[in-house]
């Protein structure tokens, strides 16, 4: 491999990275009790087309397969933008866990 | 006072040509070659609007991305602009990074929004903005690398990835390149800008998420309700991309039809109402070819859905060239709710 | 998956669904979050076209990989 300092006339042209890389905090999973029996599940409805439906039958089977208690629909006002804060504040007031979607 | 170092990183290459291929290699292009982004050029793009290279110009929160006047002047030059252009681009991207905006929905979504700027103001004549002629086509440098870099930016800085974080199936041309101006020189109507509430000396950029223009003929009609019957025709047309009545329009009302219409007396808001007023299909026509889910009920035969629910959301533009009897709809993305155009003043 | 991600930080155990003609944006967004590992199920693509009969049926392979989810973190 030629190494790249060989041949650096004056000419050579120095360029810039016209690229962003992601900023962000660190991420961790919330810890997991092991159980779902008795437990009130959120299903947040992303609003595209079909959701809701799809949402409600994993629900079904949650409680009829895994002892969840109930579970509580609640849909985004738009499913381009992440809920906002104060809907994911009201829905985990109820629930103790989420299930959401359906990214499609 | 010391002047601070770039803070991108840096890489050197033989000549120009190399740098050219360079950019295509790493994916940093939209296809076409780019012009090297050079200290010095950069230098020149930050030292016209006297910024800072660390200086914040937005933020995209749901993609975590931070835009750095730096990154923006890199790629400014990439699109070839020139540095007295740097004022509109950093007025539109404060406007992309508006939550009304809210860029990331109409950037990722499969339907293949472009991003249209529309200028306005006396900008227009002091960086030779194209308005007439050849509206959305090539020819002015202004509008093909303002158009440009906005791109540039949704993919370098944004991410818009075709096939990762733009997910159109489609797109369309004007994902190359989207900026037009308003003909306010000859348009006897208020001004975009005007509408909405700046002073006519002010300049703005509107970005706008929008569908290509689809080109609207009449040459016979006289009259503005015949030309703007053929228009609200293809606005309400059972193709486009949402069924919503919450969607916005862009309307360039070409010069030979806003003739006709302006010496009927009719002004822009004569304009607005009678295409929403039009513009509408019936529930049955829309449930018919599966865009609406249910059965069809003899109501639904008489029942006049609405495209179009506020005026505010129909921008009629005046523009295009002096010859011929075309204007053009420009479908916005889905409804207002998750992207409605905004507007930003040019300060320079 | 942006909802998903928030809800953990806020210690709420969730699981996410997309179908997978999304795989590749889902995974950029969760590393744009440095969540690169953040594991979401899968469905098939189109649910906006489905029948109700093809709807239950994808709820039904899709609810034990939930459940995993939301008891273990993992499936």
């Amino acid at each position: 491999m030629q190494p790249t300092t060989e041949i650096k006339p004056q000419t050579n042209l120095v360029i810039f990275d016209p690229t962003v890389e992601p900023v962000s905090e660190g991420f961790s999973q919330a810890p997991r009790g092991g159980t779902l029996q008795g437990k009130v599940v959120g299903l947040l409805d992303n609003g595209k087309y079909h959701s809701d439906k799809l949402l409600k039958k994993v629900g079904d089977f949650l409680m009829k397969e895994y002892g969840v208690h109930k579970f509580v629909l609640v849909k985004k006002p738009s499913a381009y933008r992440p809920a906002p804060p104060e809907q994911l504040e009201e829905l985990i007031k109820e629930c103790q866990l989420v299930v959401a979607g359906i990214g499609d | 006072m010391p002047r601070k170092e770039l803070l991108s990183r840096r890489f050197e290459v033989k000549d120009s040509l190399e740098a050219i291929e360079f950019y295509f290699q790493k994916g940093w292009t939209d296809g076409l070659p780019v012009v090297p982004p050079t200290e010095d050029r950069i230098w020149e793009m930050l030292d016209y609007v006297k910024k800072e290279p660390d200086e914040i110009i937005g933020q995209i929160p749901v993609r975590r991305r931070v835009i750095t006047a730096e990154k923006i002047a890199i790629n400014a030059v990439m699109a070839g602009c020139l540095p007295a252009y740097m004022p509109v681009i950093l007025a539109a991207v404060e406007a992309l990074c508006d939550p009304a905006f809210s860029v990331h929905g109409p950037m990722t979504s499969t339907s293949g929004m472009g991003i249209l700027l529309i200028i306005n103001g006396p900008v227009i004549q002091d960086l030779d903005i194209n308005a007439g002629e050849n509206l959305f086509g090539p020819g002015r440098r202004a509008n093909a690398t303002l158009g440009r870099v906005i791109r540039l930016i949704l993919m370098n800085v944004c991410g818009a990835i075709p096939g990762v974080l733009d997910r159109s199936v489609l797109g369309h041309p004007g994902k190359y390149s989207y900026c037009i101006a308003e003909n306010e020189s000859v348009s006897p109507w208020e001004p975009l800008h005007v509408e909405k509430g700046f002073p006519k000396e002010i300049s703005t950029v509107t970005v706008f998420a929008g569908d290509a223009p689809h080109q609207v003929y009449n040459t016979l009609s006289r009259t503005p309700e015949g030309i703007l019957t053929t228009l609200a025709d293809v606005m309400g047309n059972l193709g486009r991309l949402t069924i919503h009545p919450n969607g916005e329009f862009v309307v360039v009302i070409g010069y030979e039809h806003m003739k006709r219409i302006a010496e009927a007396g009719w002004t822009k808001s004569d304009v607005r109402r009678f295409l929403a007023e039009k513009a509408r299909r019936s529930i049955a026509d829309i449930k018919r070819c599966g865009r609406m889910a249910g059965d069809i009920t003899p109501e639904d035969e008489k029942t006049l859905y609405p495209i179009v629910q506020n005026l505010e959301d129909i921008l009629v533009i005046a523009a295009g060239g002096s010859a011929g009897s075309v204007s053009a709809c420009i479908p916005g993305w889905t409804g207002i709710e998750h992207s409605r155009s905004v507007t930003k003043p040019i300060i320079y | 998956m942006l909802d998903g991600i928030a809800l953990e930080k806020k210690g709420i155990p969730s699981a996410v669904i997309c179908t997978d003609a999304f795989i590749v944006t889902g995974k950029a967004m969760a590393a744009a979050h440095n969540a690169a590992d953040y594991p979401f199920i899968i469905v098939k693509h189109p649910i906006a076209s489905s029948t109700d009969e093809e709807l239950t049926e994808q709820a039904r392979m899709a609810t034990p990989q939930v459940a995993s989810m939301l008891q273990f973190g993992k499936f």
